[in-house]
């Protein structure tokens, strides 16, 4: 049989071809493991800086950020189908609504079923020394400044960026606050389609058209807040709405409105609540696009089918632990200490160390 | 057969297993991207009056072209472009359905479930344009919303939005938010404007 013999001989100098491949493999120096994460464009700078820290200390795992708006950074796991180690977004409610609910296609469990609430933020004023009315302003005057007609206002899109539909809610708080029940159109000035307003039970809901275009040059609208800051130091606007994390990051000033109005405080909670705003096109066929007033908080989240779970439980221990916390301070960006889990018997027993259930 | 034989042959099937496993490795997609593939794609125009047009690829790529520079920047400032874009302007797609009108703004969607909306004023040239190197707005003269279907000479990658993008080209070498750079088009609508509802925002 000498041909079958040959055959063995072949097959047998390929096994060990690729045997020693292996080994030769295994001694060379392990690639570190690649996590994926996904976070919201405003916790950039601060996972950026994680992500030094972290692979610092584990030169074996190689941290990978990727930033989104919150929704759409959701979506990378549950809708694009990537393959999604940590998401961390601006919303922490947006996570129940988004991951908790949908069905992963191969095992029919949920995306998510918990998350920590690990961050604040609050929206206030960007501005510069040349800003007008400048040496004026302050938290107790700014939206009488902001009404006056020569001011020029920069704000996010509403129907594309939070930081934008959470400005329309302090205009209206604001407007409720101060008894200036036309604020929002002295702040923002006149649209080509106007916003419209609705009261029922007590709750203010504003409305967003398709189309948001400024009827004059007072206002200036972005895609994204963090573009906001460049617009202030430019000169082109006067002042912006700005997350206060994304002004100091920047190195731009910052006046910080009162927390009755700026979304940052949990004892205002209810009043917040007060102010609903309902977008009149669905940029997301997943997401209803009503945004109900509330305390900025942001959440992380291991997804259910996280390729590197071990891992992924070791970087969101870090990002919760005192080294993650501190980090977070550096950069201005408010952390929640202790976190708070919503659903702390469904997270892995190791994170359970760092948080407190809510509603303790 | 001897047991020694067998002992013999473990080798072979190792051998076997690891050459099927190592196939296996190169030909399974485990490094997935967006899952929206269709070959029989087709793109849905609706107008305002309800009239509705279904175009497969062939007659998208049969309708007159136009080419221009464009690029965009994402939500945290990653700048994509300026590249070479070649489709079809989405003015001449609204002509197909009636045209659109100073009243109407255009909602364009996506297989994945996103979508946007623009206006006239918009689609016919009133947008803002950014220098990449400086990130500041800069003026443009001529400026276009197309539907594209190559970038730089190539057909569309699928996580680049393949078959159909939506671009915006301009005379220069500028770029734009990315937002309305959407993937995977396959419906675009002309929808006439809700006017205002009883109480404006300011009231």
């Amino acid at each position: 049989m000498p041909e079958c013999k040959r055959l063995l001989l072949y097959f047998l100098a390929v096994s060990g071809l690729l045997g020693l491949a292996g080994s030769v493999s295994s001694c060379r120096p392990a690639e570190p493991v690649k996590i994926q994460v996904f976070c919201a464009g405003s916790l950039m700078v601060p996972f950026q800086d994680m992500e030094a820290a972290y692979e610092k200390a584990h030169p074996d795992v190689d941290v990978l950020i990727e930033g989104h708006g919150s929704i759409q950074t959701i979506r990378q796991v549950t809708e694009l189908r990537k393959e999604g180690d940590v998401v961390a977004v601006a919303d922490h409610y947006l996570l129940p609504l988004l991951m908790y609910s949908r069905e992963m296609p191969d095992t029919g469990e949920p995306y998510a079923d918990w998350n920590v609430a690990f961050a604040t933020n609050n929206v206030g004023l960007a501005y510069s020394s040349q800003s007008k009315y400048v040496s004026e302003i302050n938290d107790q005057n700014w939206y009488e400044i902001l009404s006056r007609p020569d001011i020029k206002i920069g704000m996010a899109d509403p129907r594309i960026d939070s930081c934008g539909y959470r400005t329309l809610m302090i205009c209206q708080l604001a407007a409720d606050l101060y008894q200036q029940p036309a604020l929002t159109r002295r702040i923002t000035g006149d649209f080509n389609i106007p916003l419209s307003l609705s009261e029922e039970n007590g709750q203010t809901t504003i409305t967003v058209p398709e189309v948001v275009e400024p009827a004059t040059e007072r206002l200036l609208l972005r895609s994204d807040s963090i573009w906001l800051n460049s617009l202030v130091q430019s000169g082109d606007v006067d002042y912006a709405f700005v997350y206060e994390s994304v002004a100091r990051q920047q190195g731009v000033n910052f006046l910080k409105l009162p927390d009755a109005v700026n979304l940052s405080s949990a004892e205002y909670a209810a009043f917040y609540g007060t102010v609903k705003v309902k977008l009149a096109f669905q940029r997301f066929a997943s997401m209803a696009p009503v945004f109900t007033g509330g305390p900025v908080i942001y959440g992380i989240t291991i997804p259910r089918n996280a390729p590197h779970p071990d891992q992924a439980q070791d970087f969101v221990t870090f990002v919760l632990g005192p080294e993650g916390q501190a980090i977070l301070q550096q950069d201005y960006h408010p952390a929640i200490i202790p976190p708070v889990a919503d659903q702390p018997g469904n997270m892995p027993s190791a994170l359970r160390a760092f948080i407190t259930p809510a509603g303790e | 057969m001897k047991r020694t034989t067998l002992f013999r042959l473990i080798p072979f099937v190792l051998g076997m297993l690891l050459i099927v496993a190592a196939a296996l490795l190169y030909t399974h997609p485990w490094q997935t991207t967006a899952t929206v593939e269709d070959p029989a794609w087709a793109l849905t125009l609706v107008g305002r009056q309800q009239e509705q047009r279904i175009l497969d690829m062939a007659q998208i790529k049969a309708l007159p072209a136009e080419t221009g520079r464009g690029g965009f920047f994402s939500t945290v400032g990653t700048i994509s472009g300026p590249f070479e874009i070649k489709g079809v302007p989405l003015i001449d797609l609204c002509r197909l359905v009636g045209g659109i009108t100073g009243d109407d703004a255009l909602f364009v969607s996506a297989q994945d479930g996103y979508s946007t909306v623009l206006s006239y004023n918009q689609i016919t040239g009133k947008l803002d344009t950014y220098d990449p190197a400086t990130m500041r707005v800069v003026p443009h003269t001529k400026l276009d919303f197309v539907l594209m279907y190559e970038l730089d000479g190539q057909p569309l990658t699928q996580d680049g939005g393949k078959p159909l993008r939506m671009a915006v080209i301009s005379d220069g070498n500028l770029i734009t938010e990315g937002f309305n750079w959407v993937r995977w088009v396959n419906r675009i609508e002309v929808i006439p404007l809700k006017t205002a509802a009883a109480t404006s925002a300011a009231e």
